[in-house]
């Protein structure tokens, strides 16, 4: 609830064009909520920025309510999303498959086609006044319904019917089922909806990369930034053979400090970054781009802009051959189901308010009971809450997939991730077992499931 | 044993041991003595492949011509006729077939490899009425494998899809190598108890400007996350080929999007030795239902079609011809036989300090700071 209060807070500060970084009150929600500074830019009224608790800043239309963009991907037999300057989010109904999802063709009744929603009852397009004016970044587009919508950096943006609450982010995510590598599959998991927000106040130097821990920071190369726990505060103790295995990220001799980056001089006219003051540092035995492996060695950790929320109480980290997954209090790996279909507006089926026939034959054949044998909900005491927004406990009939209300005969009570169910695998037999990871069409990210990555350095799936 | 080396040593030198490497493989006398340096050599795996017995023109083993795979079989089930379809009872229909297998009679047939020849190994000691005769007349051969995959493109060489992605994605991706490392060696030529070590190797491979393998890379075993894969067995090398005891164990798979390791029973390797290297077979039983996952998991729909290779299919010809490990409870055979032809290059392999090998991670508690 604290922390809940600080969002809030968060945000009305954030909604002010030129706020300060947000800062808490409370030591250990400090710890926990430090959130990631982004740059103020103007933009028309009637837009703010919120810090979501695990997409960083987004952009929220006046209600809070996040905005999106849909950008072009290129799928195995064409592309699907909108070019700059082009909304093709409209309310034309689509009742078939479009043929994207090699190898199969296109022309095939979609599942739930009566009730199917058209594109903008689940986007509604950010309209623009009439008299709208651009600003900055901010566009306004010509819809082929005749009306106005609002662009950022020349693509349309719309919000999410899943978003209910300032701060939710509901619709989509800017971490990939591939995970934030790209992967192996191309884009795959098809033409997603992904949060839109200001940049990050950083260096050039650096980036942002979205994991289930948090945001990652990087260089621009893609390699993981450390810090150290026996540097100070504006000062390295890293030197000779320590500097050459964890190379100062060095800063232009000009640069001046700016907001949470500032630099320390290594030697005279020689400045090294430092984030939240504390100098930073790439592991030169780093194989990946990005990585965790240079956490492994003691004092030495990943810097991290935002964390993500912990989990619910009682959730575990569990090691295995590729890395860590979460898993709940009995160490089974949680798993995500991923599900994107294969129409024209490329509509997610992995939330339980979307058709549930791609599930069901994925976990069993469309056998309900054989799905829950196989990937059983996760259940949630009955009492169970969630210090956070992105987890909640939800209440599901398993006979539909579908929400139910509390109490409905046969309704499981469930943990529940970004507003979907998570699930565990029938087959894992023991702490760090994955063996329900990648399952289902294209190794699990276009209808299947994932295992809950925290770490991965020999997959392809989390980092 | 191979001794652990000091972080220092451990973090630096790294890149400076493979020059050295090559430095000394200026002629072979000295090439040979820098390979067994304290009676040991290490190789890391660079090309492994389901062992295939091919003729020419293919129609001694696949009578009937390859395999439908998924485009195939699919276009013959649904074909484009103008009837109305759903995707339920269509593309669904096929993955749900996928991820939920069964062992009900196919609608479309799927061919076996025909034959009395196959390459492999006799993993039995037997010579029973379903093994094969090798090329060079051995009798007994254990690769019911082949039996099932032989007439399937993406396993067939030279080019099967799946051949070559197994390679491709070993060049590609510094991550699940394998490694060998034998000790207490003295000659590679002969030697009638060695140790065999099976590791997880973390580095990228060593390639020529042309793109081809070479000897004297180095490997830094996988201590910390690999441990699974571990293994020390007993070996023999007997006119410069080394052979291996039985022995169950994991091994990384490059090729992986899930679960990145395979599980063998009573796995061997049969191999000539060299100093720049090691090539021949390995073999033991694969586990069917971890089999069938890793294909399942690791290469989706859209890529085995470019091999025509139709999982569910498979499925049905891996229980069929699964021989060996009964399951207690039902008998039923659970591991089928297989053979791969896998090539090996020299590598040296360091072993991390201590305090590396048993770091702790960042769990998420930590990260919270």
């Amino acid at each position: 609830m604290r922390y809940l209060k600080s969002l809030v807070s968060a945000v009305a500060i954030a909604a002010s064009i030129g706020a300060a970084a947000v800062v808490q009150a409370d030591t250990k929600t400090t710890k926990q909520a430090l959130t990631e500074d982004y740059v103020r830019e103007d933009m028309p009224a009637g837009f703010q920025v919120v810090v979501a608790e695990f997409e960083g800043p987004v952009f929220a239309d006046a209600k809070g309510k996040t905005l999106y963009n849909w950008p072009l991907r290129d799928l195995r037999n064409g592309p699907a999303g909108e070019q700059k300057g082009k909304p093709t989010c409209t309310d034309t109904k689509y009742t078939t498959n479009a043929g994207l999802m090699s190898p199969y063709p296109g022309g095939m009744t979609l599942p739930e086609v009566e009730t199917r929603p058209t594109c903008v009852q689940l986007w509604p397009p950010a309209y623009a006044a009439a008299d709208a004016k651009p600003v900055g970044k901010w566009t306004i587009v010509d819809r082929t319904d005749g009306k106005k919508q609002w662009a950022y950096e020349g693509l349309a943006l719309y919000t999410s019917v899943l978003d209910k609450q300032i701060g939710d982010v509901v619709g989509g995510s800017s971490l990939s089922p591939r995970g934030p590598d790209g992967g192996l599959a191309g884009d795959a998991e098809g033409a997603m909806r992904e949060p839109v927000g200001p940049p990050t106040a950083m260096p050039k130097q650096f980036r942002i990369r979205p994991f289930h821990r948090g945001r990652l920071l990087t260089t621009v190369e893609g390699r993981s930034v450390y810090q150290w726990d026996k540097d100070a505060d504006g000062n390295s103790n890293c030197t000779n053979a320590c500097a050459r295995e964890w190379a100062p990220i060095l800063a232009p001799d000009r640069v001046q400090p700016q907001g949470e980056w500032s630099t320390v001089e290594r030697s005279p006219g020689v400045k090294q970054w430092a984030f939240r003051k504390r100098p930073v540092y790439t592991h030169v035995l780093d194989e990946k781009t990005p990585s965790q492996q240079g956490g492994d060695v003691p004092g030495w950790h990943n810097v991290y802009t935002q964390l993500a929320p912990n989990p619910p109480k009682g959730f575990t980290v569990q090691d295995m051959v590729s890395g860590q997954v979460l898993a709940d209090a009995q160490g089974r790996t949680i798993y995500i189901y991923n599900c994107n279909d294969d129409a024209p507006d490329q509509q997610s089926c992995n939330h339980p308010a979307a058709p549930q026939a791609y599930r069901f034959m994925i976990c069993g054949k469309g056998d309900w009971q054989r799905c829950l044998q196989q990937f059983p909900y996760v259940i949630a005491a009955k009492d169970a809450k969630s210090d956070s927004r992105i987890w909640s406990v939800m209440d599901i009939d398993p006979k539909t997939g579908k929400r139910a209300q509390p109490g409905d005969a046969g309704a499981l009570h469930v943990w529940a991730y970004r507003d979907r169910p998570v699930y565990l695998c029938g087959r894992d037999k023991k702490p760090g077992d994955v063996e329900c990871d990648a399952w289902g069409e294209f190794s699990g990210i276009r209808n299947g499931y994932k295992a809950f990555w925290l770490r991965d350095d020999f997959g392809r799936n989390s980092i | 044993m191979t001794g652990f080396v000091s972080a220092k040593t451990w973090r630096s030198t790294t890149a400076v041991i493979a020059l050295v490497a090559m430095t000394a493989g200026a002629d072979g006398a000295a090439a040979d003595d820098a390979a067994l340096a304290d009676h040991k050599i290490g190789y890391t795996m660079v090309n492994k492949a389901v062992a295939i017995y091919q003729t020419a023109d293919g129609k001694a083993e696949c009578p009937n011509g390859l395999n439908d795979g998924p485009r195939e079989q699919f276009d013959k089930l649904y074909p484009r006729d103008g009837t109305s379809r759903t995707l339920l009872e269509t593309q669904l229909e096929r993955e749900g077939e996928i991820w939920n297998p069964s062992l009900e009679k196919e609608k479309l047939p799927f061919y076996e490899a025909q034959g009395k020849t196959a390459i492999g190994l006799n993993l039995d000691g037997k010579v029973g009425p379903n093994d094969y005769t090798s090329p060079t007349g051995e009798k007994g051969i254990d690769n019911q494998m082949y039996r099932s995959v032989g007439c399937v493109a993406s396993y067939r060489g030279p080019d099967g899809s799946y051949r070559h992605f197994t390679e491709s994605y070993m060049q590609q991706f510094d991550f699940n190598r394998t490694l060998l490392e034998l000790t207490d060696v003295e000659s590679l030529a002969n030697d009638s108890d060695v140790t065999v070590s099976v590791y997880r190797g973390l580095d990228p491979l060593l390639l020529d400007s042309a793109g081809e393998h070479i000897p004297g890379g180095s490997q830094r075993a996988d201590h910390r996350w690999g441990k699974e894969f571990i293994q020390h067995i007993k070996g023999k090398i007997v006119d410069g080929v080394l052979t291996t005891e039985p022995t169950d164990v994991f091994l990384p798979e490059t090729l992986a999007r899930g679960v990145a390791k395979q599980f063998i029973h009573a796995w061997r390797v049969q191999l000539k030795l060299s100093p720049e290297g090691a090539e021949g077979l390995m073999g033991g039983y694969v586990d069917v239902e971890r089999l069938y996952n890793l294909l399942g998991q690791n290469w989706a729909t859209h890529f085995r079609s470019y091999g025509q290779e139709s999982l569910p299919s498979e499925y049905r010809l891996f229980r069929k011809n699964a021989d060996g490990y009964p399951d207690p409870k039902t008998g039923e055979m659970t591991a089928i036989s297989t053979a791969w032809e896998v090539k090996f290059q020299q590598v040296f392999i360091m072993h991390p300090p201590t305090s590396v090998a048993t770091a702790k991670p960042a769990k998420q508690d930590d990260i919270a700071r």
